[in-house]
């Protein structure tokens, strides 16, 4: 039977074990990424804070571990990815509009070019210059986003994201659900040339 | 505990402080600890050695500001935040982070074509006290004791009650650091904002670091050659510690 | 008499004729008037008569700055000039030139809150200011040299830390599109051929005193760490132009460059500038490159550092380092300007070799920098540059001079877009060698009054966006529908306001523009998004007032309206709203002149007026409305024919302007068949007297 005096000693080591689990959690959103579940139990156990292997009766510490450091901690959201893996993040250093990119980017590239000149076109409303997507966090290679462009093209479901290129060769896009080509295309000209003379 | 045991723990004190910056070896310094130490300020039991004897700051700082000189955009905010927070007052003239003075052509100035500066290749050096460890030569300088070590981060301090506004802390220090604050005819220097610089605070392009204490004076050229006198009676306390 | 902070209490007067120098107490004579601006109208207004002409020795040439120079309020760093402009056409009136860096608060910490320049010198001088040292001194030797020579030699006798204030050969010649530079980068366009003609070369300032902070120093620190938290980047952009982890929003216009894997690739060793979290005061400075902004991309392999003028955390001004440009055309390898400034030598061509973003863009940039800011030429906002493009390529330039002067000129390198070609142009302009160069120094309205040229067919062209009285656009309809062009009209040199396109470019979702809009103007509808403009209302008039009001406000107290007002934040938690009270809090604060922001915008609206009253005495009409406040044909105009008030043009309608014209006379309390200031709107902001000069003058609607 545990005195209180080792009840003490226990508690703190555990509390101090979720700080640092919800500062990993914080760090990486920091950083404009989620960790996930897997992540996390790796990071315990590369520093032996659980154990490798659960003595046989002894309940996992690990899930406990997770969902205290969640309630501790407002900031820290669970979301599932595509894959069904739970991913954490802070909402203090990952705004809403940067997870769904992230999540975006877990799913297919034609839908996160899609699903963000969408946004984009929305929004703002403006179309979106080509290269964006070969930035972070998109991160798509020059080979990928023509290809991905000649894919959408084909498809029924993104007939809507067209382009349109400025006067000195920059192509932008837009979806037609939220701006009309004459206004997509004056937008892209005056934001990559107007703006650009008339400083 | 009679005289020569009061030393040695002194010395023992001093001795375990962080990183001793000290020409001898601790054999030699016991060796000679039979010697008398007088006024070590930061331990005050021993303060009652008597108000003539003079102050010898022994302790090193505990916190030091350092700057990265790339990173410098030359904004003066960390002059304005030092004179504006601390004095309430705007005088870059007397900010105890020296920039302005190298912003336009580097440390040496249009004569020194250091090629630096704003009008050069655009390297700004920000001037810093070194919170120098033993001897400080703005202190020892002082012919009034008026520099003083001050927690929380063992700054060297004007003391504003004894400074006579003499202006000898200023051609003491190799690095041209002391302040002068003509409306009040006192002289001034970096106290480290009691352990919360506010340069560093107020930095907008993260130049300035608040750190540990570390030796910069072998860092950092001088800027001057110093031409203060040291007084017979901190000349001859020197003597006391340091002749064989 | 009550002591105030921020002030130093004296203003300094030079009569350069008779080489008297005398303070006058700024408290008692200019206190309701701040600075800046403000100030300079006043002198103008009470000592300078109508038939004054710039160059004449009775001419003014005020350096005006504020109380809030030389704090720690952000970006404070701003000296307004106002003379005569001698570019404005068909008379000269009054303008203000704008100049950054140093001068300001150094003339602060010297102990003066301006400088009052008249009469002229019987040879070339220039002006010590030592603290209360005030010399006038022999300039022989610095005369004829550019300015950064006439720096270098001024700093060898008062030493590095002095700022020098100086004009170049095109300000000695006369040549009306003149500056006068400070702390090697900022220029103050249009009054240089004014300090000329006084034989003024420079002003040197060293100074050591201080400012007070009338308030608590503890307050004052926690008001000016809440004005950085809601601070943007330059222009007050509120978003990053990338997505960012803590960004709800990006705007690839935004002038928020930093990301992580962008660097100051220049800078030795190169430094990230990351994810600039704006809540991170410690990185304000990293978040604007307008080398990027202004060069393209490859900005960022050219990019020392940033700088700026004092106490400012933005630093528009990129330090850029382009060694080909000093290998291929022998001009420093480093250079800093922002805008028209830095865009001075590029703006003279059609086209590179290779394209518009390449390196022949960024050279061309260095060696106009360096030239026209050693010169001291000012482009106009670059219509010096619009205008050369059309004379040349419409064929006007072959035919107005000699054959042998045309051939002087290197076309083909002009035409291939070869910086060299700037060696043949600017040395010319500056030293009035020639028809062409002398016609291009005149400024836009004489360069076509002189070559017969027609100012009508000017105004129809869109491309060359120049507006009247030799001045061009300055963020007219293209950014902010009838506001930007009611601002326009409002001036006799380009407006120079950022109020509303700090707002509306900020990169904000037209949602979250329209609740900042409704909050302060009473309407969501007071902005439209770019392209999709919509008729005219109250809001955007209340709008209008607002910008031009804050615009004198902070010219007269020294504080930066690229920045100010702060009607938008970067913080999510603020639902992106700035605090439109703030220049009330810092000027209430520092000076200890308590004013709430309204009080303080009935200082903004005085001396806004004072402005309207010179302009209309020194026209000799107050039929503003149509001989003033005129709009040029191109704003009606769209290349496409689409209709008005659709999606996807920006061209307005006439007659909405003019019932635009009829609500913003009406905000401001102004007659509205003449646009001129009624004897109430005068008294109503104090200025009785201003009215009764009028009155008499029958220049009262």
């Amino acid at each position: 039977m545990p005195s209180e005096k080792t009840d003490k000693k226990e508690l703190q080591p555990e509390e101090a074990l979720r700080q640092r689990v919800a500062e990993l959690v914080r760090v990486k959103s920091r950083d404009g990424q989620f960790t996930s579940r897997t992540e996390i139990r790796q990071y315990l156990l590369d520093r032996q804070l659980l154990p490798s292997q659960p003595k046989e009766g002894e309940p996992d510490q690990f899930q406990p571990l997770l969902v205290k450091t969640l309630e501790e901690n407002g900031d820290l959201k669970e979301l599932s990815g595509k894959d069904g893996v739970p991913r954490y993040y802070s909402s203090v250093y990952l705004s809403d509009s940067y997870v769904r990119l992230l999540l975006r980017k877990e799913g297919d590239p034609l839908s996160m070019i899609a699903e963000t000149v969408r946004e984009n076109s929305l929004v703002y409303p403006r179309p979106l210059p080509l290269t964006t997507f070969s930035h972070s966090p998109f991160d798509l290679t020059r080979e990928e986003i023509p290809a991905c462009l000649r894919q959408m093209a084909d498809r029924e479901e993104y007939a809507d994201i067209q382009q349109t290129t400025t006067s000195i060769g920059t192509v932008y896009l837009y979806s037609t659900l939220h701006l009309d080509r004459d206004y997509a295309s004056m937008l892209a000209e005056w934001l990559d040339v107007g703006q650009f003379n008339n400083p | 505990m009679d005289n020569r045991d009061e030393k040695h723990e002194i010395l023992e004190r001093f001795l375990g402080s962080a990183e001793l910056n000290h020409p001898f070896s601790r054999r030699q310094f016991l060796k000679i600890s039979g010697v008398s130490i007088v006024g070590i300020s930061a331990l005050s039991p021993l303060f009652a050695r008597g108000a003539t004897k003079p102050l010898v700051i022994m302790e090193q700082a505990k916190g030091i500001v350092i700057a990265d000189p790339t990173r410098c955009v030359a904004c003066r905010r960390c002059e304005l935040a030092c004179t504006e927070f601390n004095d309430g007052k705007a005088k870059p003239s007397m900010a105890r982070i020296k920039v302005a003075r190298n912003m336009n052509f580097g440390p040496k100035g249009i004569y020194g074509q250091s090629g630096q500066g704003n009008w050069g290749n655009g390297l700004i050096t920000q001037d810093l006290c070194k919170q120098c460890p033993h001897p400080v030569p703005c202190a020892t300088a002082c012919p009034n004791d008026a520099i003083v070590m001050k927690g929380p981060a063992n700054a060297r301090v004007v003391d504003e009650a004894k400074c006579i506004g003499c202006k000898m802390c200023q051609k003491a220090c190799p690095w041209e650091m002391l302040s002068f604050d003509d409306d009040k005819n006192k002289a001034t220097k970096c106290f480290l904002c009691d352990g919360k610089p506010k340069c560093v605070e107020a930095c907008p392009a993260d130049a300035l670091a608040y750190v540990a204490w570390r030796d910069m004076t072998d860092k950092v050229p001088a800027r001057m050659v110093p031409t203060a006198v040291v007084s017979p009676e901190k000349a001859a306390s020197c003597n006391e510690c340091h002749k064989k | 008499m009550a002591k105030f902070g921020g002030w130093t209490g004296k203003t300094l007067r030079v009569n350069l004729s008779t080489g008297k120098i005398w303070t006058e107490d700024t408290i008692e004579k200019y206190k309701d008037y701040l600075g800046g601006t403000g100030l300079g109208y006043k002198v103008i207004w009470d000592e300078m008569k109508p038939e004054t002409k710039p160059f004449d020795p009775e001419s003014r040439l005020i350096f005006g700055i504020g109380p809030m120079a030389g704090t720690g309020a952000p970006c404070n760093g701003r000296t307004a000039i106002t003379s005569l402009f001698p570019t404005c056409w068909p008379k000269p009136l009054v303008g203000t030139g704008h100049m950054g860096g140093q001068f300001a608060a150094e003339l602060k910490y010297a102990g003066y809150d301006s400088i009052i320049i008249e009469g002229k010198a019987d040879k070339p001088v220039w002006l010590s200011i030592v603290d209360d040292k005030v010399e006038i001194k022999d300039a022989r030797k610095i005369w004829g040299q550019g300015i950064r020579r006439a720096t270098a030699e001024i700093t060898q006798e008062l030493g590095p830390e002095a700022c020098v204030a100086a004009i170049g050969q095109a300000g000695e010649n006369l040549v009306p599109m003149s500056v006068i530079m400070n702390s090697y980068s900022h220029s103050a366009g249009g009054n240089g051929a004014v300090m000329g003609s006084k034989n003024l070369k420079a002003i040197g300032v060293r100074g050591t005193g201080s400012i007070t902070i009338a308030g608590d120093k503890g307050e004052w620190e926690k008001l000016l760490k809440y004005n950085l938290s809601i601070m943007g980047a330059n222009n007050n952009h509120a978003v990053p132009s990338s997505p960012q982890p803590w960004a709800e929003y990006f705007n690839p216009g935004s002038r928020w460059k930093a990301s992580k894997g962008l660097r100051w690739e220049a800078a030795n060793p190169p430094i990230d500038t990351g994810a600039c979290d704006p809540h991170d005061l410690n990185r304000i400075a990293y978040r604007t490159n307008n080398a990027v902004t202004y060069l393209g991309d490859i900005g960022w392999s050219v990019t020392v550092r940033e700088n700026v003028c004092t106490g400012c955390p933005i630093r528009c001004h990129p330090m850029i380092k382009v060694p080909s440009a000093k290998a291929k055309y022998g001009v420093p390898e480093i250079g800093m300007n922002t805008c028209g400034g830095l865009n001075f030598g590029r703006s003279f061509f059609k086209q590179f070799p290779d394209g518009p973003r390449g390196l022949t863009n960024v050279e061309a940039c260095m060696v106009g920098m360096h030239m026209a800011d050693d010169y001291g030429i000012w482009c106009n906002y670059s219509q010096l540059q619009r205008d050369f493009v059309k004379l040349y390529y419409e064929g006007t330039i072959k035919a107005k001079i000699s054959d042998k002067e045309f051939k002087s000129y290197s076309w083909s390198k002009y035409e291939k877009g070869d910086p060299s070609f700037l060696f043949e142009l600017l040395p010319r302009i500056a030293r009035k060698e020639g028809e062409l160069a002398t016609v291009l120094g005149l400024g836009t309205g004489y360069l076509l009054e002189k070559w017969g040229l027609s100012e009508a067919e000017w105004k129809k062209d869109k491309d060359l966006v120049y507006w009247k009285m030799s001045h061009p656009k300055h963020h007219s309809n293209e950014d902010c529908g009838q506001c930007g062009v009611i601002l326009n009209t409002q001036y006799n040199r380009d407006c120079q306001c950022h109020s509303h396109t700090n707002l509306v470019r900020g990169g904000l979702p037209i949602q979250v523009q329209k609740k900042i809009a409704e909050d302060l103007f009473g309407t969501p509808d007071a902005v439209d998004a770019v392209g999709a403009f919509t008729p005219m209302n109250t809001g955007k008039a209340k709008m209008t007032k607002w910008s031009l009001l804050r615009k004198e406000l902070h010219d007269s107290l020294s504080l930066c309206n690229w920045m100010a007002p702060y009607a938008t934040s970067p913080l999510k938690e603020r639902g992106y709203k700035g605090d439109d009270t703030i220049e009330a809090k810092l000027y209430s604060m520092a000076t200890g002149g308590k004013k709430n922001p309204e009080e303080l915008d009935v200082v903004a609206e005085r001396i806004f007026n004072l402005h309207r009253a010179l302009t209309i005495r020194d026209m000799g009409t107050k039929e503003m409305r149509e001989k003033h406040d005129t709009i040029p044909d191109w704003v009606y105009y769209d290349p496409d024919k689409k209709p008005v008030y659709t999606k996807g043009t920006i061209h307005l309608d006439k007659q909405d302007m003019q019932l635009a014209m009829d609500m913003y006379y009406e905000v401001m309390g102004w007659d509205k068949k003449t646009g001129a200031p009624t004897a109430d709107t005068y008294k109503k902001v104090g200025l009785a007297r201003v009215a009764e000069d009028l009155g008499k003058k029958n220049l009262l609607p």
